[in-house]
């Protein structure tokens, strides 16, 4: 007994001992975060001017001068629908830095300010538009592409210690323009066009995954392209149904102007649908002659309005003509828009251009109110001849604008086109460029 | 013929009278009280020598009374010298000569340690064993101390293949099939006590396996009366050591008890980043009755140390040093290591040896463990790669000439980029804020705060083991000796992963990145069907979680027949192994798969081996053995994906092993010689690994099977007394490993198990077996002072260690398109040699008596040239570029030796 409680106060001394001086510390605390506190280095041009100094001749420009530019990170990579990209404004422009680094927003997230020292860089032009990058060698030629390497990274983008909700500003689509150039923006009201409702934001089941082109329009019916990476978390949701609120980064690719989303969670499009000015063009240039709803009925015969492809102003025209394996045809026959809703429109119009040779039979043009739809019931509504202007000189083949033409502010308004031919005769009619729209 | 009979009378009185009868006689024990045998003892500055018998007993004749100094040597042991004097015709009894073992210090849970390999993917850690020791044997005894270090596997088979007890209990981790040191790790002073046996040598508690066994004897009564106080100072893994171990011995009372404990520790040891905090406790009871010994022993060794990764040879040049540790950064003004392994799993033996009567022994063990055991890491959702050397970090990969130099540059002076940046991580989580609906699977539950896109977790596999094992060693005649057993274990790992910190974020949510990239639908990236949207704080368990239960019972039998010349044994064993999956989370990739029970596997299994022992004379031995045995496939190889779902490996088979040695030994008073031939086959081996593949653009399930390999070489060994206090000792193995057959590999997609590929073959018949040195040598000197000192040196050369190789780089897809025989092909296919060398090593020992003290002082160094170009193991990516088809797009991952190393060891004895 005496000699276990000695060995036990002999090991427990002995522990005690061990104890001292041979600690080992594992306990870590959470360090704050990596900025530049003392903000060191400050802007001396503005971004705008440094898009300035990149010449239209010019694609790709080494920056040399000690030049700094200073901006808030306005875009987010962390859902998807930018890669190696970070885009940043002042108050002058934007502009898109392209690095070669992923997942951006853990280092530089949305409203982060950044100072960036610019000497070493490279400006270029990619696609029409400027941004900010380096140069790498693509087996022996050298071409305008991201920084490479975090130690590059950090030599040229310097945080500070400042990080603002940036707001996007509220601009019109007239008032898109180069300047408002990657750009945080706002359009409102917008909607997503009525033929790409029910589809989603991109293709993320394709291999590999495609982008999609999506088309948002204002109440003036102008059209902008809203382009989703089909890398984008978001891709496979569906895009918003309503109107609203559209926020997103304006780019540029060649001519066209797109914007970017960074999130559909910085949307608020959820109000009812607004309806659109009436704007409708049927100008054949897709190649069809019933796109869009209209319709060809041949009441007689078997002569059709069909879609021809060398005529046309431009080429791609509607033609009807009763002149078939060496003689004329008996022919009746229609083109009909679709259903027009013209009750909210103030003054709806409509022209066309029109184009005719030979003799016979004039182009007869209609409105009407009142038909069902159906063949059967086609001459028993009510159509409203009218007149319209076409060439009268006796040379073939001119065209020559109707004029615009007065319809009814109805529910259910139907234009028509008819073709008349005899087995004696009979004309040769092309139409092109059918606008119906609201005459202000 | 009456002269002639008086003549030898007289002749016999003459010789009777001038040469005396004069003797010295005793008997040499080792600290066990088991006899020594074969030791050789000789009176210094004569020819005079004997060796002791198989009791330990020797008997010397000298030519007159004077005083003599008297040499005790044998392998394994510190040499024992004393001064005797011997009047005329004395019969001088020395009594019982004990007989210290050589402990160099070397330590092998550190073994394990020094050379970490965690597979790609981070299924699981690979430990190497440390080898054999305390060995009588000249070969194993030098494999031990001077080449372990380098990685030299004994006839190069795999750590599964040995087998160590404690008191007859076999101690390995049943998932694996390896031995863990670590798991008494710093209890040096009570499991010294031990004999190993090398290769397919006959052992009395157990069949044993190919590559060899230990018995760790572990008995309060044989531990050595009094204090042992141990300090060391060294530059390894830990820098400190302190032991303590206070025995009673056996009491009057016939009790015995023993404690010890230690504490090893290092703030950083060799290589940066790695700290090292491991603890041991042990305590010891025994009570002796008339024909029973009962112990009971309860151990422990908790410990927590920073872990070392390989990298590529770019970041070695980069950062100018071999030693260079990818899992650490600076945090603030302190290292921080995403990878610390941790593990306690106290184990409690109670033993009962039952001396049936003086010939019959039944030794009973049972054997409860449990405890804890894992390795933390990091993990990232939406997030960069916090790895400072992924190769796209590297200069490599920068198509910018200048900016590569910039990062070249910085790279190689600047922890924030070549270690992990912590700062960065918590500011990626602090940039994250995100609101997650329907959170825990609950309607309307909203959760919002930062989500973390990195974490700490930690991979855990506890242990649990209930186990007995029954050994009968009965002595029929003088000459027969069988002995026979039983063996029954219940194994469970308890597999799942905790979230450690969260790195200043608010919550981290449970769902597979990869399978939210793949699939369309929430459900699938779930790890839990039954909670989704799981919100994990700290502390709790997410990801995966499952139990790994396996059952084995055995039974073998030997038998030993000692004939005058020859020695003959056969032993036989009969195994059943039974092992499942009980999986508790219903993964959403496989939710009809992965929750509840899997399927049982069972196996069969058996082995036969013998051994003659020719005892051409005293002292020229010859021996042959040969085995055959099966074994059932572990755990770990069976299973595809255990974190995920319950399938297992197609067509699982036990595998094969053949084996047959043979050998001719040299005992002599000045000199030791043994040369062995074996040759060892293995066959229908499988191998699981999961990596990232980029042919197929997923992660992918790699099950190997059909593998079987080839062992054949030589080992020599020699221990010469060139004068009485100069020995010389030199090792040599000489190997030839090699695959013998063309495994066939499928693949199945890790998110989906859809097949990719099925039994297609893989063309590495011929390659050599990589991750031990086939060829290494081992020469040395020693010097044996009057003045109780000994010092030496040896000098080490290890060769053709191959690293170990991607399998689907040797198949058809990874060279389309590219012509036999071209740079390219070469390239991708041949396999690489790890670079060889030479080190040297010095030590020096002394003991000092001072009063009731007795102190020794151990002093050695390691590699003293400072070689640190030895690669002591690697592996080649197991992602492959199957675009550009550039093998160095991905290069190989090297582990270097370390340089200059010290051991100053003092314990003191009272």
């Amino acid at each position: 007994m005496k000699t276990i409680i000695k060995s036990l106060s002999i090991l427990f001394l002995v522990v005690i001992g061990l104890s001292l001086n041979s600690c080992v510390k594992q306990h870590f605390d959470v360090p704050p975060s990596n900025c530049d506190t003392l903000d060191t280095i400050k802007p001396n041009i503005t971004i705008k001017q440094l898009k300035q100094m990149l010449p239209l001749s010019v694609d790709t420009l080494k920056i040399e001068d000690n030049l700094v530019i200073c901006g808030n990170v306005i875009s987010t990579d962390r859902y998807g629908n930018f890669y190696k990209e970070l885009v940043i404004q002042d108050s002058t422009a934007g502009i898109s830095i392209l690095l070669d680094q992923t997942y951006l927003y853990t280092m530089y997230p949305q409203g982060q300010r950044i100072v960036v020292r610019l000497k070493g860089l490279y400006l270029g032009r990619s696609h029409g538009v400027i941004k900010l990058g380096s140069t790498y060698d693509d087996n022996g030629v050298t071409r305008f592409g991201r920084i490479q390497g975090q130690e590059v990274i950090d030599q040229h983008i310097i945080k500070t210690c400042q990080n603002q909700d940036v707001e996007p500003i509220l601009i019109t689509m007239d008032q898109i323009n180069d300047d408002l150039l990657y750009r945080y923006v706002k359009l409102n009201p917008v909607e997503f066009v009525d033929d790409e409702l029910g589809t989603t934001w991109a293709n993320p089941y394709a291999d590999p995954p495609q982008p999609v082109n999506h088309h948002l329009v204002d109440t003036n019916g102008n059209e902008i392209i809203v382009r989703t990476s089909g890398y984008a978390s978001f891709a496979a949701e569906q895009i918003p149904e309503g109107s609203g609120e559209f926020v997103g980064i304006l780019g540029k690719y060649n001519t066209d102007y797109q914007l970017y989303v960074n999130t559909p969670k910085e949307l608020d499009m959820t109000h009812d649908r607004f309806q659109l000015p009436l704007n409708i063009m049927k100008d054949f240039s897709d190649g069809s002659l019933t796109s869009g709803g209209w319709q060809n009925i041949a009441l007689e015969g078997s002569v059709n309005w069909t879609y021809q492809s060398q005529s046309g102003n431009p080429p791609g025209c509607a033609v009807a003509k009763n002149y078939v394996g060496g003689s004329h045809v008996q022919a009746d026959v229609w083109f009909i828009s679709p259903a027009l809703d013209l009750t909210q429109a103030q003054n709806p119009v409509f022209n066309f251009d029109n184009a005719h040779g030979y003799s016979g039979d004039w182009l007869r043009v209609y409105y009407c109110t009142n038909w069902d739809g159906t063949q059967g019931n086609l001459l028993s509504a009510n159509w409203t001849l009218v007149q319209f202007n076409s060439d009268s000189s006796n040379t073939f083949w001119v065209w020559k604008n109707s004029g615009d033409i007065a319809l009814p502010k109805e529910q259910t308004v139907y234009i028509a086109f008819r073709y008349t031919g005899s087995t004696t005769d009979g004309m040769t009619w092309e139409i092109d460029n059918i606008h119906i729209f609201d005459k202000k | 013929m009456k002269q002639k009979l008086f003549l030898v009378l007289g002749l016999m009185f003459l010789f009777s009278v001038g040469f005396s009868q004069t003797k010295i006689i005793g008997k040499v024990l080792d600290q066990t009280n088991s006899p020594v045998v074969g030791a050789t003892v000789q009176i210094l500055s004569t020819d005079i020598s004997t060796q002791t018998n198989a009791q330990g007993n020797f008997e010397l004749t000298l030519p007159k009374a004077g005083e003599y100094q008297l040499l005790v040597t044998a392998t394994g042991f510190i040499d024992y010298l004393t001064q005797v004097k011997v009047s005329q015709n004395q019969v001088l009894n020395l009594g019982n000569i004990v007989m210290q073992p050589i402990e160099l210090n070397q330590d092998e849970a550190e073994l394990e340690v020094s050379q970490d390999e965690v597979s790609q993917e981070e299924l699981g850690e690979e430990n190497i064993s440390g080898l054999l020791h305390g060995s009588r044997d000249v070969f194993l005894s030098a494999a031990a101390y001077n080449l372990g270090m380098l990685r030299f596997r004994v006839r190069g088979y795999d750590n599964m293949y040995n087998e160590v007890d404690i008191n007859g209990m076999p101690m390995e981790n049943m998932d694996n099939g390896r031995v863990y040191w670590s798991l008494w790790g710093g209890l040096n002073n009570v499991t010294r006590y031990r004999t190993s046996y090398l290769g397919l040598e006959r052992n009395d508690l157990t069949f044993g396996n190919i590559a060899g066994s230990t018995n760790i004897d572990m008995f309060p009564s044989k531990f050595r009366k009094g204090y042992n106080v141990t300090y060391s100072l060294t530059n390894r893994t830990y820098r400190q050591r302190l032991m303590f171990t206070y025995s009673t011995g056996l009491l009057p009372n016939n009790w015995a008890f023993t404690v010890s404990a230690s504490h090893r520790w290092s703030q950083e040891g060799y290589i940066p980043g790695t700290f090292y905090d491991a603890w041991a406790y042990y305590i010891g009871v025994e009570k002796q009755l008339k024909r029973h010994s009962i112990v009971m022993n309860l151990f422990g060794a908790p410990i927590r140390r920073g872990k070392a990764g390989a990298t590529v040879q770019e970041v070695y040049d980069l950062v100018g040093s071999h030693y260079y540790n990818p899992y650490w950064g600076w945090q603030n003004g302190r290292k921080r290591n995403s990878r610390i392994a941790h593990s306690h799993i106290p184990v409690l033996l109670l033993t009962d040896v039952w001396n049936i009567d003086d010939n019959t022994k039944l030794t009973t063990t049972l054997s409860l463990r449990g405890g804890v055991n894992g390795a933390t890491a990091l993990n990232w959702y939406n997030a960069p790669d916090p790895r400072p050397d992924y190769y796209r970090y590297l200069p490599s990969y920068m198509t910018n000439e200048e900016s590569a130099q910039i990062v070249a540059d910085l790279f190689a002076t600047d922890s924030s980029y070549n270690q992990i940046n912590w700062s960065r991580l918590y500011d990626a989580n602090r940039s994250s804020y995100e609101v997650i609906e329907n959170a825990n699977g609950i309607a309307g539950n909203t959760v919002e705060g930062y989500r973390a896109q990195y974490i700490v977790e930690d991979r855990r596999y506890d242990q649990r083991e209930v186990a007995l094992a029954s050994i009968l060693n009965k002595t029929i005649k003088d000459n027969l000796k069988v002995d026979g057993g039983f063996l029954a274990r219940y194994y469970v790992t308890k597999d799942f992963k905790k979230l450690v910190d969260l790195l200043g974020a608010d919550y981290w949510v449970d769902v597979d990145k990869y399978a939210e990239r793949d699939f369309g639908s929430p459900d699938s990236a779930q790890n839990d069907l039954q909670i989704p949207n799981h919100i994990i704080k700290q502390g709790d368990v997410f990801g995966y979680k499952y139990d790994a239960i396996i059952v084995n019972s055995r039974t073998w039998a030997q038998a030993l027949w000692s004939l005058p010349h020859v020695d003959l044994y056969g032993a036989g064993y009969l195994s059943y192994t039974s092992f499942w999956r009980y999986g508790y989370m219903k993964n959403g990739r496989f939710p009809n798969n992965s929750l509840g029970k899997s399927k049982v596997n069972n196996f069969f299994n058996y082995g036969v081996k013998f051994g003659v022992t020719g005892k051409i004379t005293g002292r020229h031995y010859v021996v042959v053995h040969a085995a055959y045995m099966t074994e059932a496939p572990t755990f770990m190889n069976s299973f595809v994906s255990p974190r995920t779902r319950n399938d297992v490996v197609d067509n699982l088979k036990s595998e094969k092993i053949m084996s047959v040695d043979g050998g001719y030994y040299l005992r002599a008073p000045r000199l030791k010689f043994n040369v062995t031939l074996y040759y060892t086959e293995f066959k229908d081996r499988t191998k699981v690994r999961s990596f990232y593949h980029d042919g197929y653009r997923a992660f992918v399930n790699y099950v190997l099977t059909g593998i079987n390999t080839a062992h054949q070489g030589i080992e020599l060994a020699m221990e010469a007394k060139i004068s009485s206090a100069l020995t010389a000792t030199a090792v040599g193995s000489f190997g030839y490993y090699r695959y013998t057959s063309r495994p066939l590999v499928t693949i199945t997609v890790d998110n989906s198990s859809e097949v990719l590929a099925k039994d297609k073959e893989v063309y590495v018949k011929g390659f050599l077996v990589p991750g031990t040195p086939q060829t290494a040598a081992s020469a040395g000197l020693r010097y044996n002072s009057a003045h109780y000192w000994f010092a030496g040196f040896n000098v080490n050369y290890v060769e053709d260690n191959y690293l170990d190789f991607n399998p689907e780089r040797r198949t058809p897809e990874a060279v389309a398109y590219i012509l036999p025989g071209t740079e390219q092909w070469n390239e991708i296919i041949m396999e690489q040699k790890l670079k060889g060398g030479v080190t040297a090593d010095a030590y020096f020992v002394k003991s000092i008596k001072f009063r009731q003290y007795l102190a020794y002082l151990s002093i050695s160094v390691n590699n003293i040239f400072n070689n640190q170009n030895i690669q002591t193991g690697g592996y080649e990516q197991l992602r492959f570029d199957t675009q550009t088809q550039d093998p160095n797009k991905f290069p190989p991952k090297y582990y270097y030796y370390y340089g200059r190393q010290y051991f100053i060891n003092l314990s003191i004895r009272f």
